[in-house]
Formats: structure tokens, C-alpha cells, sequence
């Protein structure tokens, strides 16, 4: 229960010993290393014991957090409280004290100026807002006229990346010069610098092999996006490999020297949009 | 601070300079790489974690021409390094049985809920009013309520679970404090409020 971010899940997935022995040598390797990250393991634990607590978590979770969790008296002690604030939550029925309001005779007129003098501050706001929006909206309107333009852009720049991305490759997406480059998911990289790609004079198509942590999805979409968080570009139906990566390929001609993230979103079966890792890289383009 | 009973007082006080030659600052670092050693160790399901630390940490101690002198890198990875082999040989002996506790309800559980009331009635009213809502709206499960409570106090929903917390790890404290005192008075029957 509760939103989740990619690294929750992932370090949920820790704590339940459902994660494969490189990853879990990864985060422990960031827990005696950061110790922010020591932090947010605590806060992934209360976390996990709160959905266990009240009924949150599926069933194969709940069988690995009673087999792989709760293993000593501290983390008993962490339930014990959980289960203490269940029971303390319950809610009260209280009965409502049965006022009956005086009924007002004065004209809506009289009440109207009332008001008014009651609540200047609000009024005075209220008018305030609505000079602005006299004023301010044509703009408005103007400016989302052009982002239609812009839309427009970005439209055609996604078009164009999914034809590289679709399955079979496509011949002229095989043909291209190309260079190549795998990612970790920025949770496990910790602190480190940004991975970085150096694009050569002349490669046409840059291949990202992203690699996968945590539970693996059929499909995936993936959003390429400025370190701001400004969406540049999104790609759909991409598709995960034997090797537990998503191949993401990106004409160079859309990348310039930058730093970029890029957001990976699982799509489950039922067509849920799960958020999985998400990966970062600076770029330098070679003229 | 819990002190390691297989440690000269010799090979502890080597230990201790070595992680800061200031004695408290040294205590800190000493209690942080203990629970860091322990939290390894649960999450890599031994139900032993304190001993195992323990073990680590005596390793360590007992070892000094290792890292005195010559080591020079971070004294956690050291650690870390040597809790990976502690870990394996561990793994290798496992007779040991883990005892998964009784998760049912039991007196121990209605002895938190008592000292659970008598410790909200101490925490500071703005910790209270956040605490308690946080609670009663997971308990009717609604997400969205929990925006609201963060949008009110101005906190997204990452830093209100981050004071949720250290408002529950003061409560713990408290509770804890509450149910070894009642314990202490002989009298096993603590009195309250049953829902």
C-alpha cells in the first residue's frame, strides 16, 4: 500500500531476500558506504512491517516477510508496535451533539454585506485573481497555442525513435553506425559519477542496454528526461532480453551533450504502469 | 554501548583508536558499524545478527597488524569485508535452528498497546496529530488522505513517512522504557485501556 518509488521497491525487495545475490552485494555495498542510505533501508523496513501489519502486502510477500523477515526480537518489537497502533487506529463512532442553528432573518441583502465585511481579506483576493486572469489569459491561450507546435515536435521525434525501437529491427536501424552503452540503475550506483557517452564523429544510432533490477516486466516504456525532470522524449513497447536488459535505441541526432535520466516504467499484465529503476548518463557529443 | 565481552581490554582500546582517536566520537562510530553489521546480517536472514556482529567486530579487533598501520582505505568497507566471511562460514555450520517469533496476539502485544496510549499522551501535540491521523487513515486505507495530511503540513509524501518514522522510533523508545518499568514493579498485569 502507499506510493512506492522504483528504489522502495527495490530495497523492498532486499528486505524480503527476493533479490538476486549481485544486486544484494550491490546495496550492501551502498549501506556500509552511505549513510543516507542507511536511513532510507530504515525507512523501507517500518515501511514493510506497516503493510504487513495492515493487510498491504500480496500473499507470496506476506509468506516471504513471516520466512525471511522476522527474525529477531528487535524487528519482532518493530511489529509489536505496528500491530499496538492497528488496533489503537480503529475508528470511534461518536455521537454528534445535535445543535440546531438559530434560523437568520435578515435580507439576503442585509447578509450579502455582511459577508462581505466579514471576509474582506477573501473578497479582496478573489478580486485580485480575477484582474489577473483578465489580463494575463490571452497570453495564456497564446502560449498553448505554441506548446501545440512544440507537442508537434516531440511527436514526430517519438515517432521516429520508435521505428529504431521496434521488434524485428528494422534493416535500416541494423545498417546504422552505431555505438553502445550499458546502465545501471542510479540506486545502485550510489554517489558515483555519471556514466558517461562519448558520441564519435559520425555514429548515427546510440544504443542503451539498460540494465534490470528488481521484478521483470513483459513490456516497458521509457522516458528520456533533462536531470530537471523536463520530459524530453518517451518510447513504448519496449522489450526485455534474456540478460534481464531493455534495449533503447536513440538517433544521435536527438542527443546533445548533456545530462540526461532516463525513466523506466514496467507495463504489467494488466496494464498498470509500474515505475522500475531509473538510469542516468551524461552525454558528449564529439563533433 | 554494548561492549564485546571476548575482547582484551588491550585489543578494545586499539579498536577504539583506531576508529576515532576521540573516545566518544569512537563510541558512536563503534555502535554505528555495530548496527550497521546487524541490520547486514537480518537481511541476509540469520536469525544470530548480534552475535555475528559481535563475531565481526572481534575479527577485527584481533587483527590489528591488518589494518593499523597498513589499511587505508574506509573502516566500514573493512568491516563489511570481514562480515562477508563471517557470513559465509555461517552459512557453511548452519545447525543452528532460526526461531521464527509467535506473530499471534499475546500478552506482549496488549502490553504495547497500553504503554502505546501512555506514551502518545507525552509526545509534543504536533507529533501526536500527525502520527495518530497517519495511522487511522492506513488503517481505512486511503492513500489520498495521506496527501492531504502532507499537503497540510507542507510535506510530500517521502518526508512524511520520514517523520512518521522518527516519531515512531521515539515512541518505541518510550514503550519500551514503559513496559521494562511495569515489568520491574513485579506485577505482571499492566493495567489500561483495553479496546
Amino acid at each position: 500500500m502507499g506510493e512506492q518509488s522504483a528504489d522502495d521497491v527495490v530495497l523492498r525487495r532486499y528486505l524480503l531476500a527476493d533479490i538476486d545475490e549481485k544486486q544484494r552485494d550491490a546495496l550492501e555495498e551502498r549501506l556500509f558506504s552511505d549513510d543516507d542510505f542507511a536511513e532510507t533501508l530504515s525507512l523501507a523496513q517500518s515501511s514493510l512491517i506497516d503493510d504487513y501489519v495492515f493487510n498491504a502486502l500480496s500473499p507470496t510477500d506476506r509468506q516471504l516477510f513471516e520466512k525471511n523477515f522476522i527474525l529477531n526480537d528487535e524487528r519482532k518489537k518493530d511489529l509489536l508496535l505496528s500491530q499496538a497502533f492497528e488496533i489503537y487506529s480503529e475508528p470511534k463512532t461518536e455521537p454528534v451533539p445535535n445543535k440546531a442553528e438559530p434560523k437568520d432573518k435578515r435580507s439576503w441583502w442585509t447578509r450579502c454585506l455582511s459577508f462581505i465585511q466579514t471576509h474582506k481579506v477573501e473578497m479582496g483576493f478573489s478580486l485580485a485573481t480575477v484582474v489577473l486572469l483578465v489580463f494575463f489569459t490571452p497570453g495564456i491561450f497564446r502560449w498553448i497555442k505554441s506548446k501545440g507546435s512544440i507537442d508537434g515536435s516531440r511527436a514526430s521525434i517519438e515517432r521516429r525513435i520508435s521505428e529504431y525501437n521496434r521488434r524485428p529491427f528494422t534493416t535500416q536501424s541494423l545498417s546504422l553506425r552505431s555505438q553502445e552503452l550499458s546502465l545501471q540503475p542510479t540506486l545502485l550506483r550510489g554517489g558515483s559519477e555519471l556514466q558517461r557517452l562519448e558520441i564519435a564523429s559520425g555514429v548515427e544510432l546510440v544504443n542503451l542496454k539498460l540494465e534490470l533490477i528488481g521484478p521483470q516486466y513483459g513490456h516497458y516504456s521509457a522516458v528520456f528526461k533533462t536531470v530537471e525532470g523536463d520530459d524530453l522524449f518517451s518510447v513504448d513497447g519496449l522489450v526485455p532480453d534474456d540478460n534481464r536488459t531493455v534495449l533503447l535505441r536513440i538517433p544521435s541526432e536527438f542527443l546533445t551533450s548533456n545530462d540526461y535520466q532516463v525513466a523506466l516504467i514496467g507495463i504489467a499484465p494488466d496494464g498498470g504502469r509500474i515505475e522500475a529503476p531509473a538510469y542516468s548518463l551524461r552525454v558528449i557529443k564529439r563533433s | 554501548m554494548k561492549t564485546n565481552p571476548d575482547l582484551t581490554i588491550e585489543e578494545f582500546d586499539q579498536l577504539m583508536n583506531w576508529l576515532d582517536p576521540d573516545r566518544s566520537r569512537a563510541a558512536e562510530r563503534y555502535e554505528q558499524i555495530r548496527n550497521r553489521l546487524i541490520r547486514l546480517f537480518l537481511n541476509r536472514q540469520c536469525s544470530e545478527a548480534e552475535d555475528l556482529a559481535d563475531e565481526t567486530i572481534n575479527r577485527v579487533a584481533k587483527k590489528p597488524e591488518e589494518w593499523k598501520n597498513t589499511y587505508k582505505g574506509e573502516q566500514m568497507r573493512y568491516f563489511h569485508g570481514v562480515a562477508r566471511n563471517v557470513y559465509l562460514e555461517y552459512v557453511r555450520d548452519r545447525t543452528r535452528k532460526i526461531e521464527i517469533p509467535d506473530l499471534g496476539v499475546s500478552p506482549e502485544r496488549e502490553a504495547y498497546l497500553v504503554c502505546l496510549e501512555i506514551c502518545l499522551e507525552k509526545l509534543p501535540a504536533e507529533n501526536k496529530e500527525l502520527i495518530v491521523p497517519y495511522y487511522q487513515e492506513r488503517k481505512r486505507a486511503k492513500i489520498e488522505s495521506h496527501r492531504d495530511l502532507g499537503q497540510s503540513l507542507n510535506l510530500n509524501p517521502g518526508a512524511l513517512r520520514a517523520r512518521v518514522h522518527r516519531i515512531r522510533a521515539k515512541l518505541k523508545a518510550c514503550i519500551e522504557d514503559c513496559i521494562s518499568r511495569s515489568n520491574l514493579s513485579n506485577d505482571n498485569k499492566v493495567s489500561g485501556i483495553y479496546r
